[in-house]
Formats: C-alpha cells, sequence, structure tokens
C-alpha cells in the first residue's frame, strides 16, 4: 500500500468564533489527483492553508508525508508545490525574474523544465507582470509551481483566469504529474474539471467533509433533473413517493423541478397521468450532487 | 540573502530619491550657515525668548557654530521627523504590505523558515535607515569641507547614531504592532509615541508632573547637541538600544505564532 501524501486528522480552524472547517479527516495517497470539491466559502482554501501551514490549526494535526505541516513546515515545503486560484506576484518583476527569485528560494531548478513549461504555456515572461492579463499572470504562476516538479503539487482553483485552450494544457501536465507518481491536491468547485483530472474527490460543505468517493462511484451515481412543465397547477408532494425521486420543487405554480436517481421510468409512468405540456432534461450542477451527499449525511 | 535583496530592489527608487533628499537638505543648511556667517544676533534673540520657545524648536544653545547650528536645525527635529516617517512608514509595509498584497504567500511556501523571512525583512529596514545615516553623515562632511567650515567628523557620526537607534526604537515598535495588530495600529501608535515623547522630554523642564515620566521617553536619551559636542555618551545609546532589541523580539513572537494572510 502506498504512504499518504496528506494525512488530515480532525483538522479543524475557527476564526474567532466563526467556524472555517470543522474535524475534518482525510487522506490522499501518494501518486493519487484528488479534487477538492465545495462551493465558495466551504472550507476548501482555509484546508490548503492549514496544510501549508500559513495558518494555525485550532484543533487536529496536518501532515505530508508523514511530517506535521507546523513541526516540519520548512522540510515539508520542499516537497510541495502552490498555487493559488488568485495568484499575487511582485508585479514590478518580469516572469523570468519572479521565477528566478523564488526558484532561488527553493534551490534552483531544472532550465530546461523551465524552458519546455514556457514554451507549453507561452508565457510572456519579459514583461513586468504588473503588465500583464490575470491570464499571463496564471500561467507564470503555474510554471514557477511546476518548475521545480515537486512530490506533492497543491492547486487552489488552478483554472481559474486561463482559456480553455489553456485549461488543455493543465490538464495535460496534471496527467503527466500523475504518471511520473507525483500527487496533486487540488481544489475547484468545477465538477467537470475534477472529472477530468482526478482519481478520487472530497466534498466539502459548510466546513465539512461531507463524502469522498472515487471518480467511478461517481459516475455510477445517476443524478438527472427535469423541469416538467403542466398545463395546470401541481403539488410536489405527489410526485416525492416516486421512486427514485430525491426532490421535487415548484419552480412557478404550473413547473415541477424533478431530481431523480436511477432510472427515469417510474417518473415517467407517473407523468403519464398529467397532461405535460413540456419536458426538459438540465445539466446537473455541482451543487446538486453535494445537496445528494449532503442529504445522504443527515440521513 | 535573497529576501532581503529583493526588498532593497523593490525599494531603490524609493531609497534613492530620500538619499537625495537627505543631501540636498544638509547641502542647503550649510550653504544658509555659510552664507549668513554672523548669527550672533539669533543668539541674542534666543537668549531672550521665553525658555519654552527653545523648549520646543530644540536646544537652542547657539547658532554660531555649526554644532549648535546642526543641533537646533537638523537634530533637535527636522531629521527625527523625516526619519520617523521613513522608518514607521517602511517598518509597517515590509510585511503587511505584503500580506494585504498576497505575495507573503509566495514566500511562505517555499522552503524557507518564518524566521528567516521575517529577519531579512528587518535587515533590508536596519539598511535602509542606516544608508540614509551615512548619506547623512557624508553630505554634511562633504558640504562642511566645501565651505571651509570645521566639524568633528567623528562625533557627528555619534549624533547620527543616536538618530539612528531613536528612529529604530519607533520604526520597531510600529514593526512589532504592526505584527501583533496590524498596519494602521503600528502607524497611529508608534506615531502617537513620537509625538508624545517629543513633547514630554522638551517640555519637561517646564512642567513638573511630565518631568516624572521623561524617563520613559526616548528623546530623553537622545542628546544631540552634547553628542555633536563632545562626543559618544555610552549609557544613552544603550538606553536608545535595549527597546530595540524588546520590539524586535515581540515582532518576531508575534510573526513566529500568527495566522497569515486573514
Amino acid at each position: 500500500m502506498s504512504r499518504l501524501a496528506i494525512d488530515l486528522k480532525g483538522l479543524t480552524k475557527f476564526y474567532g468564533k466563526s467556524r472555517g472547517i470543522e474535524d475534518v479527516t482525510l487522506q490522499v495517497r501518494e501518486g493519487e489527483v484528488f479534487g477538492f470539491l465545495g462551493p465558495n466559502g466551504a472550507g476548501k482554501t482555509t484546508t490548503i492553508r492549514l496544510i501549508l501551514d500559513f495558518i494555525r490549526p485550532s484543533r487536529g494535526t496536518a501532515q505530508v508525508f508523514g511530517l506535521d505541516s507546523v513541526v516540519d513546515s520548512v522540510k515539508i515545503k520542499k516537497k510541495i508545490g502552490y498555487l493559488a486560484g488568485d495568484i499575487a506576484l511582485y508585479g514590478h518583476l518580469t516572469g523570468y525574474q519572479l521565477i528566478d527569485y523564488l526558484s532561488d528560494l527553493n534551490g534552483g531548478y531544472d532550465r530546461q523544465e523551465f524552458e519546455r513549461l514556457a514554451s507549453a504555456f507561452k508565457a510572456q515572461l519579459s514583461r513586468p507582470i504588473h503588465n500583464l492579463s490575470k491570464g499571463n499572470r496564471q500561467k507564470i504562476g503555474l510554471i514557477h509551481m511546476l518548475v521545480h516538479q515537486p512530490e506533492l503539487l497543491v492547486f487552489d482553483e488552478p483554472s481559474s483566469g486561463l482559456d480553455p485552450f489553456m485549461q488543455q494544457i493543465l490538464y495535460e501536465e496534471i496527467r503527466k504529474i500523475k504518471e511520473s507518481g507525483r500527487t496533486v491536491f487540488m481544489s475547484s468547485h468545477n465538477l467537470e474539471e475534477v472529472q477530468r483530472t482526478c482519481d478520487r474527490a472530497g466534498f466539502v460543505r459548510d466546513g465539512r467533509i461531507v463524502a469522498v468517493e472515487t471518480l467511478k462511484e461517481m459516475s455510477k451515481l445517476n443524478l438527472k433533473r427535469y423541469d416538467v412543465r403542466f398545463g395546470h397547477d401541481i403539488l410536489p408532494s405527489e410526485f416525492r413517493s416516486v421512486e427514485g425521486v430525491e426532490s421535487a420543487q415548484l419552480i412557478d405554480e404550473e413547473t415541477l423541478s424533478v431530481r431523480i436517481n436511477g432510472s427515469v421510468n417510474p417518473l415517467i409512468q407517473k407523468l403519464s397521468n398529467y397532461t405535460v405540456e413540456n419536458i426538459t432534461e438540465q445539466k446537473t450542477s455541482l451543487e446538486e450532487i453535494f445537496f445528494h451527499y449532503y442529504e445522504g449525511d443527515d440521513k | 540573502m535573497r529576501i532581503f535583496w529583493e526588498s532593497l530592489r523593490e525599494r531603490q527608487r524609493s531609497i534613492l530619491a530620500w538619499m537625495i533628499g537627505f543631501i540636498a537638505f544638509c547641502g542647503l543648511l550649510i550653504a544658509f550657515f555659510n552664507e549668513f556667517p554672523d548669527l550672533s544676533f539669533y543668539d541674542e534673540i534666543i537668549a531672550q525668548a521665553p525658555e519654552i520657545f527653545s523648549a520646543l524648536v530644540g536646544e537652542l544653545t547657539t547658532l554660531t557654530t555649526i554644532e549648535g547650528f546642526l543641533s537646533a536645525e537638523l537634530f533637535s527635529l527636522m531629521f527625527p521627523v523625516m526619519m520617523a516617517v521613513l522608518g514607521i512608514s517602511l517598518a509597517t509595509s515590509l510585511i503587511a504590505k505584503e500580506e494585504n498584497a498576497g505575495t507573503l504567500e509566495l514566500l511562505l511556501a517555499r522552503p524557507v523558515s518564518r524566521a528567516k523571512i521575517f529577519n531579512q525583512k528587518m535587515l533590508s529596514l536596519v539598511f535602509q535607515l542606516a544608508l540614509m545615516m551615512l548619506a547623512c553623515w557624508a553630505s554634511i562632511v562633504l558640504f562642511t569641507s566645501i565651505y571651509n567650515v570645521e566639524i568633528n567628523a567623528v562625533n557627528l557620526a555619534w549624533a547620527l547614531v543616536a538618530l539612528y537607534l531613536l528612529t529604530l526604537d519607533f520604526s520597531m515598535l510600529a514593526f512589532a504592532l504592526s505584527n501583533i495588530f496590524n498596519r494602521g495600529i503600528g502607524m497611529a501608535i508608534s506615531g502617537a509615541l513620537f509625538v508624545v515623547s517629543y513633547f514630554v522630554s522638551n517640555l519637561s523642564a517646564f512642567i513638573s508632573s511630565l518631568d516624572k515620566i521623561k524617563d520613559f521617553s526616548f528623546f530623553t536619551y537622545y542628546r544631540h547637541y552634547d553628542l555633536l559636542t563632545n562626543g559618544a555618551n555610552y549609557a544613552d545609546l544603550l538606553v536608545l538600544l535595549v527597546p530595540i532589541l524588546v520590539f524586535y523580539w515581540l515582532a518576531q513572537a508575534a510573526f513566529e505564532r500568527r495566522d497569515i494572510g486573514l
């Protein structure tokens, strides 16, 4: 069995009286690409900042490759590369100067790897960073993180600010990282991004881990949502007992939004008793998947 | 030492502008002293002025000697104010500004201890203030030499050392407070303490209640006229040095323990 890259035990952070995260227990194995999913404010960034020792836990521990995040912070950072989604860089430096500066603090970097990344991302490295767009700043951030070839890469919303073409290149880099046996811990609120890149995903909501699933298990989840328009008033309660229906809510007096998990047949049979003007299948949102796990957790 | 050098590089234009300002100011005042060599009538005015006036504007022992002139025109108020503005604003920006901008995380994500980041940032503050003192010393020595005015360069250096320590007292206090609380509190409290300390020290001779607390004022140990005329007073310099070390320890302890970037 491979060793643990990240091991969080009862990790808790309070900001005064308000809660950041509470009792987060999570293991990420070495060589795994792990997605950390949750809506804004759920506690994803707080968890990452605790792992990186930017902030100190109120309770619990975070270990990286068996090292304590607070006590062994410097040793851990030799093994970690970190990129924030809303990365702040030194605006007065050029990309070359920034990477030279930060790499110096990391103990140097592989020149060939740097050239390869600069070419892959088509980054503008010779202009002062304050003159660059958010996307170009994000590219420099990605290069500075990847160039050290760390054992564990921690991304906080990595594709934020990148255009779709650059996102593909990023996903390709993550694939290469996985092939090389290194570990990726990636926070995101983009389900598609996680589905494309991750082996497992953890769902965080209101500061707590709601579920941890493999992407295989998640793909088995057959969540669908349909908006059904009737030619008359309708009561949602009439549909809540139908097999597979997880929720039924009114959008307006004549339109019902039904979320089902499993076969659509029981719903079709039920609808045959009504006058239906229109049925539209809606894309399942990340929030709905959260809701599915959240409700499960409540039960 | 890369963080130290990058901190200096980021501020290189500002450092240069401040140094030019100090050099020009010193040059201008020495030229003024040279152009108006007979300042004895000022001494008569001073002799007749109420004591409280001389207490407020500085140690106006005499304006006819270069030591008395520099003491009254530069060291009593102008230099401390200029240095305090520079020192406090620098001290509260070195870490707090990077923290607010988010760039401190770039450093914290490297395999570099918090202590190392802190010490190199602090060293850049100490170095920049020392550069200003060096610029003042060099320009005063240079301009007095150009105008054939005799000055004891060693005593001048001791007066500048005292000014340097005085500035570091307020700067390190600001540094500590900005690490314990925030940048605004650091600036406000250290700035207010500078003003209070100045008035307590200078008015204590006339207001008996202030006399009891003047020993707690940093300005009490900054006897610039004595230093310019008689040279080093190690006891005073030591008193100015101790709070710097205390504030440094407090600032470092706060930076080591606190959450960053909240």
